[in-house]
């Protein structure tokens, strides 16, 4: 998936093997990783002369801020999927929870 | 046996009308995991009492008690039995389908969201378990499941430190050893079938905040309690600008308060964990947590008695 986000055109299977040289992956596992990417709706695949090339449907960035909105809640069904930390709160209770944060360390508070 | 299915009606309304004070009850915080424990059994009781009203309505006809009407089947029955087996079988498959729809739903997002996690975050270099994700909105959460994920954001990792972050993830690793998804799931399937329903709205919040606070209890075993509060007030509140914290001469009147550690009651869950973390209020005495735990045995054997007690 690095690879076909850093390449500027779509790629082919040969291609990321190349890329990927340096960790020994075989033709077609490539392709297969390939193939289910784009099942997944990460890749588009589009078909040159002879091979298939893939390029990345929306950029790293789209995918992490699709992310960050899905555990925000913003798609609606956070309760059940992940447990969030701490949501984020107004600013006034921000202000209270700074207020009792810093009141241990104030001698006079 | 129309009388035991009355009996059985008002039960579950006394149950009902129990719930509002279980909300926010106060010694709730100062036992979370016996006041979820409470909750889960008011949670069964509620649905059995429920399918017990339409079930013992449908054998009323039939014979004296539960066991000589299921004898005597099959029996003419009226039509009104007819039509409380029928709500009976409905109210059944609505229970088990809206607790098995809301998992199947929830793990297929966790599944999707695991994929796509696994794919852009990069692990923490020195907390392997962690998957940090190039956001510069803090925020940090847990993928429950068979394969859990915790991750963080790079904006979480800008504003806490090494120390916060431990505890962070310690509060979230205590999410994913007990199970709390498991906890919550009948009270978000419960909101997603009732949502209207301002008890079942009031339920699913308390149990939400409950495991919250279970969470940084376990957290608090292995760090200092202001650490996991700063971490959350660092996370929940953006982090405060230099400078900004106020002295104490400038505060309006009752913003400093006795310990410096209490806040207002009633605000968000937030809020309340701050508070519990700061200023930790005492565990409930041995007797008031068996009073508890009595309470849930004897809410969870209701439905047990309903069906038992000799209908005249």
């Amino acid at each position: 998936m690095h690879v076909v986000w850093s390449a500027t055109a779509p790629v082919t299977a040969r291609e990321v093997t190349d890329a990927l040289a340096s960790r020994g992956l075989a033709y077609t596992t490539c392709l297969t990783v390939l193939g289910r990417l784009e099942r997944k709706g990460l890749l588009v695949r589009t078909r040159d002369a002879r091979a298939h090339s893939y390029a990345a449907v929306g950029s790293r960035e789209d995918l992490v801020a699709g992310l960050m909105q899905q555990a925000l809640g913003q798609a609606g069904d956070r309760e059940a999927a992940l447990q969030l930390f701490a949501r984020s709160v107004s600013p006034e209770e921000a202000e209270a929870l700074r207020r009792a944060l810093a009141g241990p360390a104030d001698p006079t508070g | 046996m129309l009388l035991a299915a009355g009996l059985q009606a008002a039960v579950l309304a006394l149950l009902l009308a129990l719930v509002p004070r279980l909300t926010g009850a106060r010694w709730a915080s100062r036992a979370p995991a016996s006041a979820l424990l409470l909750w889960q059994a008011v949670g069964l009781a509620g649905g059995l009492l429920a399918v017990e009203v339409a079930a013992t309505t449908a054998l009323a006809p039939a014979g004296e008690d539960h066991l000589a009407a299921l004898r005597a089947l099959p029996t003419p029955l009226p039509w009104w039995a007819w039509v409380a087996a029928a709500a009976c079988l409905a109210l059944v498959t609505r229970l088990v389908g809206v607790v098995v729809t809301a998992g199947v739903r929830a793990a297929r997002l966790r599944r999707r969201h695991r994929m796509l996690v696994d794919l852009v975050a990069r692990r923490h270099p020195l907390l392997r378990e962690t998957s940090v994700v190039d956001h510069d909105v803090p925020l940090a959460y847990c993928l429950p499941g068979l394969h859990p994920r915790v991750v963080v954001s790079r904006g979480v990792l800008t504003v806490l430190d090494e120390e916060e972050l431990r505890a962070v993830l310690d509060h979230e690793l205590a999410h994913l050893v007990q199970r709390h998804d498991l906890v919550v799931l009948p009270f978000v399937a419960l909101g997603a079938t009732l949502p209207w329903l301002p008890v079942v709205r009031r339920a699913g919040r308390e149990v939400a905040l409950l495991v919250e606070m279970l969470a940084d209890d376990r957290a608090a075993r292995r760090h200092d309690r202001t650490v996991l509060a700063s971490a959350l007030g660092k996370v929940a509140g953006g982090p405060a600008p230099a400078g900004s914290l106020p002295a104490a001469g400038s505060l309006p009147a009752g913003g400093s308060l006795p310990g410096g550690g209490s806040l207002p009651a009633g605000g968000s869950g937030v809020l309340l964990r701050t508070a519990r973390l700061l200023d930790p209020p005492a565990p409930l005495r041995p007797a008031e947590l068996a009073l508890v735990l009595a309470l849930a045995a004897g809410v969870a054997l209701l439905p047990v008695l309903g069906v038992l007690a000799p209908l005249a």
